[in-house]
């Protein structure tokens, strides 16, 4: 134990196949049975339960691409359910959060905290996992290590054996020699291609390189992450997430777009979607990039960006920015996909800051956006549009579970 | 969700409301209702097995997952991938049976019950 006393321990909660997990909660005949989640337009596999992964269909592909595979064996497949998996996810994440010091919500179905040093960090892990169990159905696994990288290691090990896992002194060097360089926290496939050339194939080599060259050939993150490794805290919890850097909309279309009335009508709606994020996100964006997309298997990628005259969060102004995009970008083909990001945010409160000397239009612009967006939050998303996004209904996906936790119709029936 | 009174009356210059400095939460009912915010969910009551029990058709189940079930309690348990509310008692043996609160209905008894959660209200509307 000799790095307990030192530093403090670090874990990493992870929810095991949270999506299919919450389809179950709610649906006990899923439990044991090969589930997949669908993205938005149930277009690919965004998530699959263990017997899914165990038939080998692959995390992102094509839906159409296995349905051969899912009616073979009997596969459930179901849209994503938000609203569901939303309510899930903040209820474990509170349930940690009461147990740990310091915690970090790292993504949906993830979040780092430290243990108070009083506990045997594992017997205490596995009655925070029992618990989360109990609660809310959700199977967790832990990671336990003295940093955030030696614990997403933990985690997936963790996965593997009762739930939780430790490393430690004793059996850091043994879990790193057996781990692969690829399987890092933060080191994708080019860097890792990168380290295979420089003789670097496990977690244990790149923790002994020579600090100079790594820091030479690899910058400073990379060094970062050989400290860690190490067992060297180099990695802080970040309880206050940085603001997002980009927000993206893009939707797989059920049916290829071919005419320009409809891509335009759908980027307008994306654009909308965008917008109605920023504002929630109390930032404005200076740039949009539109992208379209042709068929399988070439997927032709085609995108342009558009700067606005200034940071805006006004929808029309959006609007107007992907429709001339999109009238660039179309050239008479079969379009599958489509999508716009907004870039380069600066803060709201940075204008609001001069209300009172803004343009009188700015004030308006405001108002209506406010009044847009409350009433979308009152009657639901899509209550009220921009006749540019056409009359297309707000699409659910065909294969959606009813949203058991967040709407009063939708209540599991007991018998 | 909390409510939260909004204080609309405008006042005019130097007549204060002699309520303002008395303004408390509203009440919730979910306050009242619920001890486990994480661990608590709703169900729809869909069968008439547990009448006698003031169970009805239509009813919502407040439901407490972080509770362990006791002798007599009122339950929601998995019974071939179903969920059903019936109360929890054991036979001599200590095994666990599920009683209805209705004649029609016979008590189930297996060897793995799984209990989903303990059911600590009902919420009825009649109107």
């Amino acid at each position: 134990m000799s790095s307990a006393n030192t530093n403090e321990w670090i874990a990493l909660a992870d929810c095991n196949n949270f999506y299919a997990s919450c389809e179950r909660c709610f649906n006990p005949q899923l439990i044991g049975r090969a589930i997949v989640i669908l993205s938005n337009n149930d277009g690919c596999v965004i998530a699959r339960s263990a017997e899914a992964k165990a038939l080998g269909i692959q995390m992102g592909v094509p839906f159409f691409e296995i349905r051969p595979l899912v009616e073979m064996h009997g596969v459930l497949a179901y849209s994503s359910n938000f609203p569901l998996y939303g309510d899930l996810s903040a209820r474990v994440m509170q349930l940690l959060h009461v147990h740990a010091q310091e915690i970090e919500f790292y993504s949906i179905d993830e979040a780092f905290f430290t243990l108070p040093t009083t506990h045997c960090p594992e017997s205490y892990c596995t009655s925070i996992k029992e618990q989360v169990q109990q609660c809310t159905g959700i199977p967790i696994s832990i990671g336990i290590a003295s940093t955030k990288t030696l614990a997403k290691i933990a985690s997936k090990l963790a996965k593997k054996s009762r739930g939780t896992f430790l490393i430690q002194e004793a059996n850091r060097q043994q879990v790193l020699e057996n781990t692969l360089i690829e399987d890092i926290w933060g080191i994708g496939r080019r860097l890792s291609k990168r380290l295979q050339n420089c003789g670097i194939r496990t977690a244990w080599q790149l923790a002994m390189a020579d600090e100079q060259y790594l820091l030479k050939r690899f910058g400073v993150c990379m060094l970062r992450t050989s400290h860690e490794l190490r067992g060297i805290p180099s990695l802080a919890l970040e309880n206050s997430p940085e603001a997002k850097q980009s927000i993206r909309v893009s939707r797989t279309f059920p049916e290829s777009v071919h005419d320009l009335d409809s891509l335009l009508q759908q980027l307008s709606f994306f654009a909308d979607r965008a917008c109605q994020k920023l504002r929630q996100e109390q930032q404005k964006a200076l740039y949009v990039d539109t992208f379209i997309e042709g068929p399988y298997p070439t997927r032709k990628h085609r995108s342009t960006r558009f700067y606005l005259d200034s940071p805006s969060d006004y929808t029309p102004d959006f609007i107007h920015a992907v429709e001339l995009s999109g009238q660039k970008l179309f050239h008479h083909c079969e379009i599958r996909k489509a999508g716009v990001t907004l870039h380069h945010f600066s803060s709201k409160n940075a204008w609001q800051q001069d209300f009172f000397s803004l343009p009188r239009d700015h004030q308006k612009q405001n108002t209506l956006m406010q009044q847009f967006d409350s009433i979308n939050q009152k009657f639901g998303k899509g209550s009220l549009r921009f006749l540019s996004s056409g009359k297309r209904e707000f699409s659910r996906g065909a294969r959606l579970s009813p949203r058991y936790t967040t709407s009063w119709n939708d209540l599991a029936l007991v018998k | 969700m909390n409510t939260c009174p909004l204080l609309l009356h405008s006042v005019n210059a130097g007549f204060p409301s002699p309520a303002d400095d008395f303004v408390e939460m509203q009440l919730n009912i979910h306050d009242h209702l619920i001890k486990h915010p994480c661990a608590s969910f709703f169900l729809r009551v869909g069968g008439e097995s547990m009448k006698g029990a003031g169970i009805y058709p239509g009813d919502i189940l407040v439901v407490d997952r972080s509770l362990q079930a006791q002798k007599s309690d009122i339950v929601i348990a998995i019974i071939e991938g179903e969920f059903t509310v019936k109360q929890l008692k054991f036979n001599q043996h200590g095994k666990p049976r599920l009683i209805a609160a209705n004649r029609a209905y016979a008590p189930i008894e297996c060897d793995n019950i799984e209990i989903w959660g303990v059911v600590t209200g009902v919420v009825r509307k009649y109107k």
